[in-house]
């Protein structure tokens, strides 16, 4: 189980959660992929179980109780969790939540895509990342996914 | 003011002058009528010397006619007539030593004469004492007698001397006098020649001020009409407190405020508190208070019940005045203003309104963009789904089904995307004008649409643009709408060519820009060699949802060109459209500017 590329998604939404893993199955990753359906919950989770944290965490920002954008400031206002990296899996792209979720330490903006083909695409994409390489060379014009 | 404050003081020089005259004319009067009084005792003084003189001379003829009586007939009747005479020349003498007694001349000629007199007298006696005793022919008698004549030669000659004398006494006081008596009359009449000028200046100059003040008062009488209109018209009303007398007025249209026919009370504060709102009265009372203590009252605001119950809110200002006289006045101003308040409760009202208009706004672009997107883009993921599992099972038609589902779901996409772009732009709120470089903007959207290309040439010509001050997300959207309107309505099978022209325009040369309180305007125009359209629609392509042509022929959602119109609107701009079937389009734009900022 230690070269699974642990993944979660916090999304208040079924069908969405229901294409992630049903895209993830169907790309056949090595991966653990988990789904938590507000942001209360997975807080909880990653409180808990700090020894099993995710190597990649998708937020969805327009969660009840405790939205995407309350989870990103708490997860990185934690240095433990410093190895996670988020990204945001939004139905929007505004460029306030754009410039924002980038200003509080995002490390890419996802807009759901409409069609499950390119959904896969954009995951595919998304886990190959060399996260250690894009994050230094991070910066506003590349953190939102073209695809 | 001045010039009367001027005339006060002429007219009281010139009654000071006049009065002045006049009393030198009554000294100068008394002393005319005094020297002719002293000319006529001089006169009078002349004449009884001389008369005095005539009288003694006959009475001594007299005298010596009844010596010569009483020698001739003896008769002592004679000489009781003769002694009698002589006592009279004894009385004439001392008069006329009376009469000379400031004059030493003829006080030394008198004494001659009383001394040849009296020789006379007692020569006379003497030569009747002889008689008596000795013979009329002695020649005793006839010495006396010629001595007799020689006597009366002195005296006569004397006299005569004397009145010569005082004639020409006479004459040189007569003439001395009558040198000042000449000048009077002629110094009188001139001097009451110039009194009666200066008296007549003196009214010209009345007349010419009381003219001025009725003139004056005619223009205050007019200024207090127009200020009694203009306190109706304005709602106002003024006041003034004599504040030693403790004595107030109320113009004629505070009471009106109030509701009362004017002047139909005594003005004063107490009655005036008795229309003062409950709430307000405490405050104004201590406004009043302080303003008796402080001599000012700044503004303050109350309400007021009138007569008719209606509720006023009223609004005052006094100040202390002196006047010239060094009475203390407090005058003051109350206005209605009771509409203003109205006024500005409604613009409040509408304020609120509009707040929770855009409040709402705002929530339909985020349920817009979010949650009926959110809808759309699963039905379009599980018919991509449907489509890669399933799209072999199913039938020909179902296929069809599939793929008209899709393009369906794709215009719904585009229509909701194209509705935002509409509602961002409407919402300019956090748009910024900024100085921009137009010729970068313009590159950008060329590139995009050069980008977007397939299956079809594009040729852009553009002039150089000179730089903006405008909302730059704004103007690319413009230029890419205009750009991909024209790429659109190309004609099939021709290129898309498309000249983008600039000149600077002054307003007033441009029909539409006549009534713009901008003096020049930038001038942008994109024409297209496209299909075109008929000149009736240059106006209605500009409306929201306005489709010239089927969605079979060309895409669209009828947005694109109402979002050109309402970026121009932003810009305080104009955009026209031409067109000419078969021939093409051609979008004028017109953006003001003020020429010294950027040239």
């Amino acid at each position: 189980m230690e070269d699974y590329l642990k993944i979660v998604l916090a999304d208040d939404d079924a069908d969405d959660r229901l294409f992630f893993e049903e895209a993830f199955e169907e790309l056949k990753i090595k991966s653990i992929v988990s789904t938590f359906n507000d942001g209360d919950v997975l807080m909880d989770f990653l409180n808990k179980e700090e020894s099993n944290l995710p190597d990649l965490l998708f937020l969805d920002l327009n969660m009840p109780r405790k939205s995407g954008m309350e989870c990103l400031e708490e997860i990185k206002a934690n240095p433990k969790f410093n190895s996670i990296a988020i990204a945001i899996y939004s139905t929007s792209a505004s460029d306030e939540d754009v410039e924002k979720t980038f200003i509080k330490g995002a490390n890419i903006y996802i807009k759901k895509p409409n069609d499950f083909e390119i959904l896969k695409n954009v995951l595919s994409e998304v886990v190959t990342i060399n996260w250690q390489y894009r994050t230094s060379g991070l910066n506003k014009d590349n953190f939102l996914l073209s695809l | 003011m001045k010039t009367l404050v001027n005339s006060h003081k002429f007219l009281k020089i010139i009654f000071g002058i006049g009065l002045f005259v006049i009393l030198c004319l009554g000294g100068l009067a008394y002393r005319h009528i005094k020297n002719l009084n002293e000319t006529t005792k001089l006169v009078q003084h002349t004449y009884e010397v001389n008369m005095e003189l005539e009288k003694m001379l006959s009475r001594l003829h007299y005298a010596e006619a009844n010596q010569r009586g009483f020698i001739l007939s003896g008769d002592s009747l004679f000489l009781q007539s003769f002694e009698l005479r002589a006592d009279n020349i004894i009385g004439n003498l001392a008069r006329l030593r009376e009469l000379t007694k400031d004059n030493t001349t003829q006080q030394k000629n008198l004494d001659t004469l009383s001394f040849n007199v009296v020789n006379r007298i007692n020569l006379l006696t003497e030569t009747m004492e002889v008689a008596i005793s000795k013979d009329i022919n002695s020649s005793a008698f006839k010495t006396l007698f010629i001595e007799n004549k020689s006597h009366e030669e002195q005296i006569r000659s004397k006299i005569s001397e004397m009145i010569v004398l005082e004639n020409n006494l006479l004459h040189l006081r007569k003439n001395e006098k009558n040198k000042v008596l000449d000048i009077t009359p002629f110094l009188l009449y001139s001097i009451l020649i110039l009194t009666l000028l200066l008296l007549l200046i003196a009214y010209a100059k009345i007349n010419n001020d009381i003219n001025a003040l009725k003139a004056t008062n005619e223009e205050l009488e007019l200024f207090k009409n127009l200020n009694k209109q203009a306190e109706i018209i304005s709602k106002q009303g003024t006041w003034v407190w004599y504040t030693e007398e403790n004595r107030s007025e109320y113009s004629d249209n505070l009471y009106r405020l109030l509701g009362e026919e004017p002047q139909s009370f005594k003005a004063g504060r107490d009655t005036f508190l008795t229309y003062v709102h409950e709430d307000d009265k405490a405050n104004l009372l201590e406004q009043i208070e302080k303003m008796e203590h402080d001599m000012v009252l700044p503004f303050v605001n109350f309400r007021i019940i009138d007569k008719k119950g209606n509720t006023k809110h009223l609004k005052s200002y006094g100040e202390l005045v002196t006047t010239a006289e060094g009475d203390k006045q407090l005058i003051g101003t109350t206005i209605d203003i009771t509409e203003e308040i109205k006024n500005l409760e409604t613009i409040e009202q509408r304020n609120k309104e509009l707040e929770r208009n855009n409040k709402e706004l705002s929530t339909f672009n985020y349920v817009a963009s979010h949650d009926l997107q959110e809808p759309l883009r699963k039905i379009q993921t599980f018919i991509s789904r449907l489509e890669s599992r399933d799209k072999d099972n199913l039938s020909e038609k179902g296929k069809l089904d599939i793929e008209k589902i899709k393009s369906l779901s794709s215009r719904m996409r585009l229509l909701i995307d194209d509705l935002l772009q509409y509602s961002r732009t409407t919402s300019k709120a956090h748009d910024e004008f900024v100085v921009t470089n137009m010729n970068m903007l313009l590159d950008h959207t060329k590139d995009e649409v050069f980008n977007s290309a397939e299956g079809y040439n594009i040729q852009i010509t553009s002039d150089d643009l000179p730089n903006m001050k405008v909302v730059p997300f704004q103007i690319q959207q413009l230029f890419t709408n205009l750009l991909n309107n024209s790429i659109k309505y190309r004609k099939k099978g021709e290129d898309a060519i498309i000249h983008i022209t600039y000149n600077e325009v002054r307003s007033t040369s441009i029909d539409v820009l006549k009534n713009s309180r901008f003096k020049y305007h930038h001038h942008i125009s994109f024409k297209d060699n496209g299909i075109g359209f008929d000149q009736i629609y240059a106006e209605r392509i500009f409306d929201l949802f306005k489709r010239l042509h089927s969605k079979n022929e060309y895409s669209g959602t009828g947005i694109g060109l109402a979002i050109c119109k309402k970026i121009v609107e932003n810009h305080n701009g104009t955009i026209i459209a031409s067109g000419q079937i078969d021939v093409g389009s051609t979008f004028d734009i017109y953006l003001p500017f003020i020429k010294s900022t950027y040239s």
